[in-house]
């Protein structure tokens, strides 16, 4: 297209360039006048054509609106108006100028000018034509007097000339034939004869008289007269005169002439002129005008281009494309304006993936704190400045047994339940001043009762936030519920031992010197006496014999020996522990689980444990002693998920309230008999296997210990 | 301006006038002594607009063509022989004459103009080729042509005669075939085919 256009526009101008010429009467463009006049009116049909699918093109693309044809068709209109305008007038005013300058040519007074020069130079001629006929008829008279002698003819006839000034004089017969001549000139002998029709006028009428020759090769005035002879049979003869006429006449004769025919030959052309310089005009407007509208085009394309890739690129980042737009490789303020352009997008996409990149690190910091939080089997609760719960951990959750995403956004003012949490919280928090130093901490120690559970203990730690993460507060706590109880258990243990140590050894003196009264004193006491001696010694033999037993007890709960682990069926164990329970008064049922996998665990200490859940759950069966209900147990072992549940139910009176939360402590009991030691036992050696035990009492009534142990690995 | 244009163009377009056409009459090839002599005539008529701008004094030109060719079936017709007169016909306002020059070298005056074209239109003995040139029994084309030389026409009239068909005189054209035969041989002339 603009190669067509350059094309179309080069050839045009080289076309007007011969046109001019031709118009400026160059003889070599003759000819092909008419075919330049037809080649450049094809090449402004053919630019007219470009123009208009130009303008069919750019006017669908304005009605589409697509992106840039606003700016272009403006940038279109503005370029041509530039070139339309002042080619209009140029046009307008070579027009005119040329068609007045053709008419002002052609004036009135010229042409009668001329025409006057032209009849002064015909009365010229014909003044003289006049004379010389005026003194050829004289010679003709003369000469018809004159005789017929040839020599006397001759020299008459060069008298008559010499005394007419005229150049020739020639006597014909009335055939044509030369009778007789004279000249100035006697060189040529033989004057120019007249022709046979010129002879013919003069014979017939008074003569003839004309100018010859034209104006360049020069005038010469004929006179032809008839001669009459003297004699009747004489045959009519004719006198031929001929003169130059003056060249300085001549010479002005024809220089009218030529201004005259020039005169006329421009007059009769000039509506031929004036259509030649109006359609070299026209041709020449045209072929500018379309040339400048197409070039306009290309121009109006190429200074919106760097405009519209701007205009694109802007699009493009604020719909979040950073890629690099095409920049302009030009040296002007466009060039310079796009490759800024493109350097500030890549820069800002640099900034964005650095953003992103930090992001992701927060974020991963974020992830792996909260990871570590939730894996914190310490409770965390972080509220703001107004304590409003702002974030929580499983921890805490599991802890308290509540649902505290629930509670996130909520005022703890407005929390329901967990009213020992909150006043201690508030306590903790209500001396400290957050505008204070920040890690201001305080701690203490709280027991809550959440929901049906045993009672917890809850270490609390609180502590502000420092300033310049938003303030606020957190609050950890442990559940140190099982840390207290072990270190009671740890305690029992100590006790025991010294206990076992201190009041085994007296026993047995006392057992002996109660046994070496009785035999002493047997012989010496009458039948009353011996009586209460037996009473008294059996008694205090009895009570001995029963602390040794205690003391043995405690000595064994301290003294358990370290568990040997292995991998072993507890199913098998329990069906064998139940081998010593076929005689008991309650009914013992068990649901076990068919496909149980093997534990780790200590099978003498694990046997111990069964055999201490049932002893419990057969003697909190059978202390119902009521008609109506049979004593039963149920012992089932299932799956759970990692690990393995042993569990064992009665339907007994069940745990009294005082005694759930201590059951496992030893000298913690309900019956009369009993060292309170079973549940404590137990617990000892399910710590030791890794394993759980949970106490609870049953609806409508009983009591059931779970024992969860580790799978074998 | 544009009135004026418009007018002008209108004069020239429906100024009353016809075409001018040039006619052959007769036309023959016949050996002469030495030479095979050309005898033609045309009838002239300029048509309006010639005849006005002659009698303004506007030379006219003329050019009277005769071309004697031989048909060649595998080439261009052989060209054997050929004759150009040049003929100037002008007006002399001041000798209020006609002047015919006819090869630049022979003058003539008339008194009027119909005169001086039938003089340009009779052709006589006119010698084209010489007699060794054609050789006897053998046929030859031969092409007259009698037309106005608008080459030489000023430019301004150049124009017009582009423009307007007035302004245009139709040449005359007689083609015939010529054997040469010792004796003349003549043909009818016929008209070039439109």
């Amino acid at each position: 297209m603009r190669i067509l256009a350059i094309v179309a526009a080069a050839i045009g101008v080289i076309l007007l360039f011969l046109l001019a010429s031709a118009s400026a009467n160059t003889a070599l463009f003759v000819n092909s006048y008419p075919l330049l006049l037809g080649l450049n009116a094809a090449v402004v049909l053919a630019l007219l054509v470009l123009v208009v699918v130009q303008l069919r093109t750019m006017w669908r693309e304005y009605r589409q609106r697509v992106f840039g044809s606003r700016l272009k068709s403006r940038l279109l209109l503005m370029l041509a108006l530039m070139a339309v305008l002042p080619g209009a007038v140029v046009y307008g005013v070579s027009l005119q100028f040329a068609m007045n300058s053709i008419e002002s040519w052609f004036d009135v007074r010229v042409d009668s000018a001329l025409e006057g020069g032209l009849n002064l130079g015909r009365n010229v001629l014909d003044r003289q034509l006049a004379e010389l006929t005026e003194k050829a008829r004289g010679m003709a008279l003369d000469l018809s007097d004159a005789g017929d002698s040839k020599v006397v003819r001759a020299t008459q006839l060069n008298r008559l000339r010499e005394q007419a000034g005229a150049q020739t004089a020639t006597l014909l017969s009335g055939s044509g034939q030369v009778v007789a001549s004279s000249s100035v000139d006697t060189e040529r002998l033989l004057p120019d004869l007249p022709s046979a029709v010129q002879l013919r006028q003069a014979r017939q009428g008074r003569g003839l008289s004309q100018v010859e020759g034209d104006a360049t090769a020069g005038l010469t005035l004929r006179v032809l007269v008839p001669v009459t002879g003297s004699a009747l049979t004489m045959e009519m003869r004719v006198l031929q005169v001929t003169q130059p006429v003056p060249p300085a006449i001549a010479k002005s004769a024809a220089s009218v002439e030529a201004a005259y025919r020039d005169y006329q030959e421009l007059s009769l052309g000039r509506a031929g002129l004036k259509r030649i310089y109006s359609l070299t005009l026209t041709l020449t407007l045209l072929l500018a005008l379309f040339a400048a509208i197409a070039l306009a085009f290309f121009l109006a394309k190429r200074l919106a281009a760097p405009l519209l890739i701007l205009a694109e690129g802007t699009q493009a980042v604020a719909a979040g494309d950073f890629t690099p737009r095409a920049a302009l490789e030009t040296h002007d303020e466009m060039g310079v304006l796009t490759q800024s352009f493109n350097r500030m997008t890549r820069q800002l996409d640099d900034a964005r993936q650095e953003t992103e990149r930090h992001r992701g690190q927060v974020e991963a910091a974020r992830a792996y704190l909260e990871s570590v939080l939730a894996n914190l089997s310490a409770g965390v609760l972080a509220f703001d400045r107004n304590f409003v719960l702002r974030a929580t951990n499983r921890g805490a959750s599991a802890i308290l047994e509540a649902d505290l995403d629930a509670l996130e956004g909520v005022l703890l003012a407005d929390w329901t339940g967990h009213a020992s949490l909150i006043e201690a919280i508030r306590e903790g928090f209500a001396g400290v001043d957050l505008q204070g130093p920040a890690g201001r901490e305080w701690q203490r120690q709280i027991d809550i009762k959440p929901g049906e559970g045993a009672t917890q203990v809850l270490l609390l730690r609180g502590s502000t936030l420092p300033e310049a993460g938003g303030g606020g507060y957190v609050v950890v706590f442990d559940d140190i519920t099982q840390l207290i109880a072990a270190q009671r258990s740890a305690a029992w243990g100590e006790v025991a031992q010294r206990l076992a140590h201190e009041i085994k050894n007296p026993l047995t003196p006392i057992q002996l010197s109660a046994e070496r009264l009785q035999q002493k004193l047997t012989d010496r006491l009458d039948a009353d006496g011996r009586a209460m001696l037996y009473r008294a010694t059996r008694t205090i033999v009895n009570q001995v014999e029963a602390m040794k037993t205690m003391v043995n007890d405690f000595r064994d709960y301290a003294r358990t020996p370290p568990a040997q682990l292995r991998p072993l069926d507890l199913n098998a164990l329990v069906l064998e522990v139940l081998g010593l329970y076929e005689s008991s008064r309650a009914t013992v049922a068990t649901e076990l689980a068919t496909d149980l996998p093997r534990v780790t665990g200590d099978a003498a200490q694990l046997r111990q444990v069964i055999h201490n859940l049932l002893t419990n759950a057969e003697e909190a069966a059978e202390d119902l002693l009521s008609p109506i209900i049979r004593p039963e147990i149920l012992i089932v072992t299932r799956r759970d998920g990692k690990g393995v549940v042993l569990g064992v139910s009665d339907n007994g009176s069940g745990f009294p309230a005082r005694i759930l939360a201590h059951a496992f402590e030893p000298y913690v009991t309900t019956k009369d008999t009993g060292s309170g030691l079973g549940l404590a036992i137990v617990k000892k050696i399910v710590d030791e296997h890794h394993g759980e035990v949970r106490i609870s009492n049953r609806k409508p009534r009983g009591a059931e210990v779970s024992i969860r142990l580790p799978l074998a690995a | 301006m544009l009135r004026f244009l418009l007018a002008a163009g209108l004069l020239a377009v429906c100024a009353p006038g016809w075409a001018g056409k040039i006619e052959p009459l007769s036309a023959r090839l016949a050996a002469g002594e030495d030479a095979y002599v050309l005898s033609a005539e045309f009838e002239i008529d300029l048509g309006s607009h010639f005849e006005d701008a002659v009698s303004r004094g506007v030379p006219l030109y003329f050019v009277l063509e005769l071309e004697i060719t031989r048909n060649r079936w595998y080439w261009y017709n052989e060209h054997i022989a050929g004759r150009s007169v040049h003929y100037r016909l002008a007006y002399i306002p001041l000798t209020r004459q006609y002047r015919l020059s006819s090869g630049g070298t022979l003058h003539q005056n008339f008194a009027s103009l119909g005169d001086a074209l039938r003089v340009m239109g009779r052709v006589a003995a006119l010698p084209v080729a010489d007699k060794s040139v054609l050789k006897t029994g053998e046929t030859y084309q031969v092409a007259l042509r009698l037309a106005l030389d608008r080459q030489q026409l000023p430019k301004p009239l150049q124009v017009d005669a582009i423009a307007n068909r007035d302004w245009q005189v139709e040449p005359g054209v007689s083609r015939w075939q010529f054997i040469p035969a010792g004796s003349t041989a003549a043909a009818v002339p016929e008209r070039e085919p439109k």
